[in-house]
């Protein structure tokens, strides 16, 4: 698991960036050659062991939770080993723990609307800045915009007359 | 022990004897979700036409809207300018910092496994619609609509279910289509009030050219809560269309009221739930034990809609004026026209009609009236006749337009609002009867059908040619002979029903006779006035 976010390297190589979730998160030197970065993701700073090792609830979800979770994923609960599941949950729920425990800087003044895998000091959209935007959008034959480009039903094993197919059993009883 | 569960099912809605019972107060509340008209879609720069492209299945459908894993979400910002100016509209406050949120659940047609709506931070909050007596129909005479709130959110694709073979299909063009959920406050008391905000809100999103509006396409969704005495709220879902909205708010009123008259409300009516309208009855599809966690968590790939507050202000200059303004504006001086006339110039139809968009129809009444003004004035015409553009363009032109299937916007081509104001002034200064004008406007309209524009219209080489004008000088002796002969031809019954005065409307239908044997060259009073001297001097 990794929490480094990718940057983009076109345009030489980017800021050193600490782990969102480090206790210490600050800036580093930038690189300088692929190889730094190479050697700098090689590292191996921390362990899963060693944050699950420091685990405060010893409790296990019950069995009704991991039927509950079973259901809400859409995953079968007949033939699921419901020990095991409670096991590894625990495990993860601990390590969550974890995460919310590790101490962060100016935590009061954090804003929650940001934990997003974005821009964090977005500048807000002005009347003409946002005439603009959506006079220059496009559409990018890459991401399958531009009609015509590519079949979607192409890749799905069960298609007809351009539809895709799914089973009955699938669309009912949701509940 | 086996424990009866009662059923209270209302045997058949009492559609026409339907009426609210004074002890029983009904609270309403709407949910309406609006599919934006945007060119492209929420989060894809993918084609937004579900409705048009229900014969190519999946042809609009980008990796993203397919959910390719590994593909992300890309805002598309057309939605953000018509969200504001919905919430502009309806006088909501524009949450300058909105953000989007997952929920999620397990259905064919959303495969991405949730839908991306705004769940902690919508959109705008608050805000207002108000009804009233006149413009509305509705009781009171005014009655404000308070909002809760409105947020941005996808829609689902389309699944067509084959029960027989197990299956369903599935057509993502409508995937991560655009839609706006406005929620209402529980402010309505009765269902006239329902009807006129379902239409009022419908005309709104047309008006300000954001969505079709279209109830029977699904461009508009209507789902209703429902509460009694104010015991737990039911939600209606599956309403496509106005007479099911109000008939399942008919049959869940009575059946609550049912349970409420035998004394079972705490047992029945004290946890929410969900009923599903199946076009007779409303039947359980959710209650409280079986409520659905939607988990929801902020969406890690989409910014933080962050607006800065000119957009606020950009937008708001450039609404148009809101219907009701413009109602009450073609209600006064000079246009003065009659709420009916006044209503068919401002309220926006069914799109799928085709000839005449509501903007497109109050701009060439405008603009004519204004053409046609300026002439009278200039050429000394006396008065302006107000009624006179209304009637013409309402009443013959869309007729005319319907006939030949025209669109109001290509027959400008040869009747712009200019050429019509000069058509008008023909029959405001009795240069030609109405019934000629009739003739000539709708002679004009089936040559360009047929031809296309081929040259300018000169209405007065037309009167000309096809000798419309009026005649001035009637011949009295000529008058009386034509009228005295179309009075023979006339049944007796008839006659002596306009002479006794029992049936004095009749004497239209021998004016319709005389304005036919002349082609409508001569005035209709003139007609009138005569069969009127001829008949009483016959009785005399």
């Amino acid at each position: 698991m990794s929490f480094v976010r990718q940057l983009s390297l076109k345009n030489g190589y980017c800021s050193r960036c600490c782990r969102l979730y480090s206790s210490r998160a600050k800036v580093g030197e930038k690189f300088r050659s692929k190889k730094e970065v190479m050697e700098y993701l090689g590292q191996q700073t921390w362990s899963v062991d060693e944050y699950l090792a420091d685990s405060t609830s010893e409790e296990l979800p019950n069995e009704a939770d991991v039927r509950k979770l079973l259901k809400l994923s859409g995953l079968p609960v007949d033939g699921n080993d419901l020990e095991r599941i409670r096991v590894r949950l625990g495990k993860q729920l601990s390590f969550i723990d974890k995460l919310h425990r590790i101490p962060i800087e100016d935590e009061k003044t954090i804003d929650e609307c940001q934990a997003r895998l974005m821009p964090r000091n977005e500048v807000p959209i002005s009347y003409d800045s946002l005439l603009q935007k959506i006079a220059t959008q496009k559409k990018d034959p890459e991401l399958g915009e531009v009609e015509g480009c590519w079949d979607s039903t192409s890749l799905a094993q069960m298609k007809e007359n351009k539809y895709f197919v799914v089973r009955g059993g699938l669309m009912q009883n949701r509940d | 022990m086996l424990r009866l569960k009662r059923w209270y099912n209302v045997d058949k809605i009492q559609t026409s004897k339907f009426k609210l019972l004074p002890q029983y107060k009904l609270k309403c509340g709407l949910e309406i979700h609006t599919q934006l008209n945007t060119n492209k879609k929420l989060f894809s720069q993918s084609t937004n036409d579900p409705f048009h492209s229900l014969d190519t299945p999946n042809a609009h459908t980008s990796y993203f809207d397919i959910a390719l894993p590994g593909t992300q979400p890309i805002l598309n910002y057309e939605v953000v300018l018509y969200a504001l100016r919905l919430s502009l509209a309806l006088d909501s406050k524009v949450n300058l910092r909105s953000q989007f949120d997952r929920k999620h659940y397990f259905y064919g047609d959303q495969p991405m496994g949730y839908q991306i709506t705004q769940h902690y931070s919508p959109f705008a909050s608050g805000g207002h619609l108000t009804l009233h007596k006149d413009g509305d129909g509705i009781n009171d005479i005014e009655k404000k609509i308070n909002l809760i709130q409105l947020q941005i959110e996808q829609d689902t694709g389309k699944s067509i279910y084959r029960d027989n073979e197990k299956q369903t299909l599935i057509d993502l063009n409508r995937s991560n289509v655009p839609l706006i959920e406005m929620v209402t406050q529980p402010d309505f008391t009765d269902l006239k009030q329902i009807r006129a905000f379902i239409k009022k809100y419908q005309n709104l999103v047309r008006h300000l050219d954001i969505s079709t509006g279209d109830l029977e396409t699904g461009a508009m969704r209507v789902d209703v809560n429902l509460s009694v005495n104010d015991f737990a709220r039911v939600e209606l879902k599956n309403l496509p269309n106005t007479s099911s909205i109000m008939n399942a708010i008919k049959y869940e009123y009575q059946r609550q009221v049912k349970i409420l008259e035998a004394g079972e409300g705490e047992e029945y009516l004290s946890h929410s739930e969900t009923r599903s309208w199946n076009g007779e009855s409303t039947v359980k599809l959710r209650s409280k034990e079986t409520t659905i966690d939607y988990r929801y968590m902020p969406d890690p790939e989409l910014p933080v809609i962050s607006l800065s507050a000119d957009v606020i202000e950009g937008v708001g200059k450039s609404l148009p004026p809101s219907p009701d303004e413009i109602l009450s504006q073609l209600m006064t001086k000079p246009y003065s026209l009659s709420l009916k006339d006044a209503r068919i110039l401002t309220i926006s139809g069914n799109s799928q009609d085709g000839i005449y968009s509501q903007v497109e129809l109050l701009k060439f009444y405008l603009d004519t009236f204004d053409c046609y003004s300026k002439i009278v004035e200039r050429e000394g015409l006396g008065e302006v006749k107000h009624k006179l553009p209304t009637n013409w363009i309402i009443h013959e032109l869309l007729g005319d337009l319907k006939k030949l299937q025209i669109p109001l916007e290509k027959a400008t081509a040869i009747l712009s609002p200019e050429k019509f104001a000069d058509f008008l002034t023909f029959i405001h200064s009795n240069k030609i009867s109405s019934a000629s004008g009739k003739l000539l406007l709708f002679h004009v309209l089936e040559d360009f059908q047929a031809h296309g524009l081929t040259k300018q219209i000169n209405f007065d080489e037309l009167i000309k040619e096809y000798e419309l004008q009026t005649i001035d000088q009637v011949n009295e002796a000529d008058l009386k002979k034509l009228c005295q002969k179309i009075i023979e031809a006339a049944d007796s019954k008839m006659i002596n029903g306009i002479v006794s005065g029992k049936k004095r409307n009749s004497i239209k239908f021998l004016v319709g006779q005389g304005m036919r044997s002349s082609q409508g060259r001569i005035q209709a009073q003139q007609f009138e006035d005569m069969f009127k001297e001829l008949l009483c001097s016959n009785n005399e």
